[in-house]
């Protein structure tokens, strides 16, 4: 039996009326990941042991939550406590964290089997896992193209049915990206609605933990084991989580779409924009209604977010210092040379680059120029969605201005890679939850529509999404490999 | 305004990251790039806003950031924590010397 075809909920079902065993669905899983990963290379490490170990307990003591049993990928910038942590950093290749993210032991309460942990961009920096220190991931529908990233293992995983489903981290579009490259669905959820205790610091404004599935449901039920008020995060917020699988419901009858206009624009490639007007018409179809719409200061969008996310990521990446855990240089005879010799064969060119871009902006002389500027900008920029919202349920933009792009093609060009986070990263300035689903194929590469919604407004978004999956079934398309 | 290679090594040195001398000029370049780019913002309007330094530091009381009791708890895993150093001795970190002889 294909187990690893199959979404979460259906494993779910086929779990708990015994029709499949867990330690049947962990081996099968496995021997998915034996057959394709040698290809893919989504993950860094796999945890088999630990997983079957985990499924056989299941299988004699019985189910625990509403996905317990099925098997999920994890990023490698999520500290699971005992099971390396890397970041794809040599800095940190060898580390193991004392502790599980407050994710994980989330996962672990509802009986979810983690089976590995998942490639990324070197921190958490990039748009198609090539900063990797480790390996590039390929895109399972095209392997001369990449998964996008920074969650590219974890998107592709899915997509290759190497995981039923997986968690990333966005902090400028790092799941809603790579969903939109490899076909699957991706939520950003609000700032603030998952916890980020044990999700290893990029940008601490932005970074926000979320779900990569197979499709809209699968997404809505692992929010409701990830999403909790945890006191460990101090950003994490105390408000009730709603049962989202109430909100998957087929209904935008009377639901408002705002498009920007400074998303379909200049940038956008033609078959994309093509594929969201599509996409508009079905809303169109099914009783919504949609108009464009101007947030003029999505413009400054990118510009802001290249100088608040490299200010914040210089800060929290000083603590690789190599004294307390990670890779210490043998070149040293003094502290500040051991620092300067750690840190420089320690981090790649990309996290070298964001390191002098945040500490030139944080510095004398240039911080109310650079950051004190950009964070009035952000507040413009939040400002333009909260009026949107005024008059509107939900924004929609394509994903990315293009489909996965080929591997080496911008690689040397940084400015180029940061245009491809251009319809996400405004997101994440204005803290608002996002999410990219499936809406087509561009040269049978999958296309991304995204949807914008207002900060703690998960359940609009899932019913929305959910609407148009059911509409158009676009996810029910697979890479063939 | 443009990014010298002495800027580029002032700045590294700021973040304690050692860069050979390819790395200044090719980052010296880079950087001019990037922040020609996000020089935009300066077209921006920012006359009384005021910075948003957290999305969750407005929008009502109930999604504000909470507050709670700051109150230490003891961590079990101190072992765990050590077992990670570069290099450790009687449950401390090891460092090297830190007067050396080049200036700090």
């Amino acid at each position: 039996m294909n187990l690893h075809k199959l979404t979460a909920h259906e494993l779910a079902d086929k779990l708990r009326s015994k029709e499949i065993g867990c330690v049947e669905l962990i081996n099968d899983i496995y021997s998915r990941i034996d057959a394709v990963e040698g290809k893919i290379g989504a993950f860094n490490c796999l945890t088999k042991d630990a997983a079957l170990k985990k499924a056989k307990e299941l299988d004699d003591k019985g189910l625990n939550g509403e996905l317990s049993g099925v098997p999920i990928a994890l990023k490698d910038n999520i500290c699971t406590d005992g099971v390396k942590t890397t970041c794809s950093s040599k800095i940190l290749k060898d580390f193991i964290p004392p502790y599980n993210a407050t994710v994980v032991e989330l996962l672990q309460n509802e009986g979810m089997i983690p089976v590995g942990k998942t490639n990324l961009d070197e921190f958490a920096m990039g748009s198609s896992t090539e900063n990797s220190a480790f390996k590039t991931t390929k895109n399972p529908w095209d392997i001369q193209r990449v998964p996008g990233g920074s969650s590219g293992g974890s998107a592709a995983a899915v997509a290759a049915d190497e995981a039923s489903l997986a968690l990333g981290s966005d902090t400028g579009g790092s799941i809603r990206q790579p969903a939109s490259f490899c076909g699957v669905v991706g939520l950003k959820p609000t700032y603030g609605r998952v916890s980020r205790y044990g999700l290893i610091a990029f940008a601490s404004s932005l970074d926000q933990i979320g779900p990569l599935t197979k499709d809209v449901t699968d997404a809505a039920l692992l929010m409701n084991v990830i999403a909790k008020y945890d006191r460990r995060d101090s950003t994490s917020a105390n408000v009730d989580t709603p049962d989202y699988k109430k909100s998957l419901i087929k209904d935008v009858k009377g639901l408002k779409i705002a498009v920007p206009k400074e998303l379909m624009g200049e940038g956008i490639e033609e078959n994309t924009k093509k594929a969201i007007l599509e996409a508009l018409k079905v809303y169109e179809k099914m009783g919504a209604t949609f108009k464009e719409v101007s947030l003029p200061s999505l413009k400054f969008a990118l510009a802001t977010y290249y100088i608040i996310a490299p200010a914040e990521a210089s800060s929290n990446l000083s603590r690789y210092d190599g004294v307390h855990y990670g890779h210490r240089s043998e070149k040293q005879n003094d502290l500040l040379n051991m620092y300067l010799s750690t840190r420089s064969e320690g981090f790649g060119p990309e996290v070298k680059r964001r390191i002098i871009i945040g500490t030139y902006a944080l510095s004398s002389g240039y911080y109310d120029a650079y950051y004190l500027k950009a964070q009035k900008v952000r507040t413009l920029i939040k400002q333009d969605f909260d009026d949107t919202f005024k008059d509107f349920d939900v924004v929609m933009s394509p994903t990315c201005p293009s489909p996965a792009f080929k591997i080496g093609e911008k690689v040397s060009d940084p400015l180029s890679m940061y245009l491809s986070d251009i319809a996400t990263i405004p997101i994440n300035l204005a803290g608002i939850p996002a999410i990219s689903i499936p809406c087509g194929f561009d040269n049978d590469l999958p296309v991304g529509l995204q949807i914008m919604g207002k900060a703690f407004d998960e359940e609009t978004l899932f019913r929305a999404a959910f609407s148009y999956e059911q509409e158009t079934q676009w996810n029910k398309r697979k890479p063939e490999l | 305004m443009s990014i010298s290679k002495d800027t580029v090594e002032y700045t590294a040195k700021l973040a304690r990251l050692g860069l050979s001398e390819d790395e200044k000029t090719l980052y010296a370049k880079q950087l001019n790039d990037i922040l020609g780019y996000v020089d935009v913002i300066n077209s921006a309007d920012t006359k009384n806003i005021s910075p948003t330094a957290s999305t969750r530091l407005s929008g009502g009381k109930e999604k504000t950031t909470p507050m709670r009791q700051d109150k230490a708890v003891q961590f079990e895993g101190i072992k765990k924590i050590i077992g990670n150093a570069p290099e450790q001795e009687d449950n401390m970190f090891r460092v090297p010397k830190i007067m050396g002889d080049e200036e700090q």
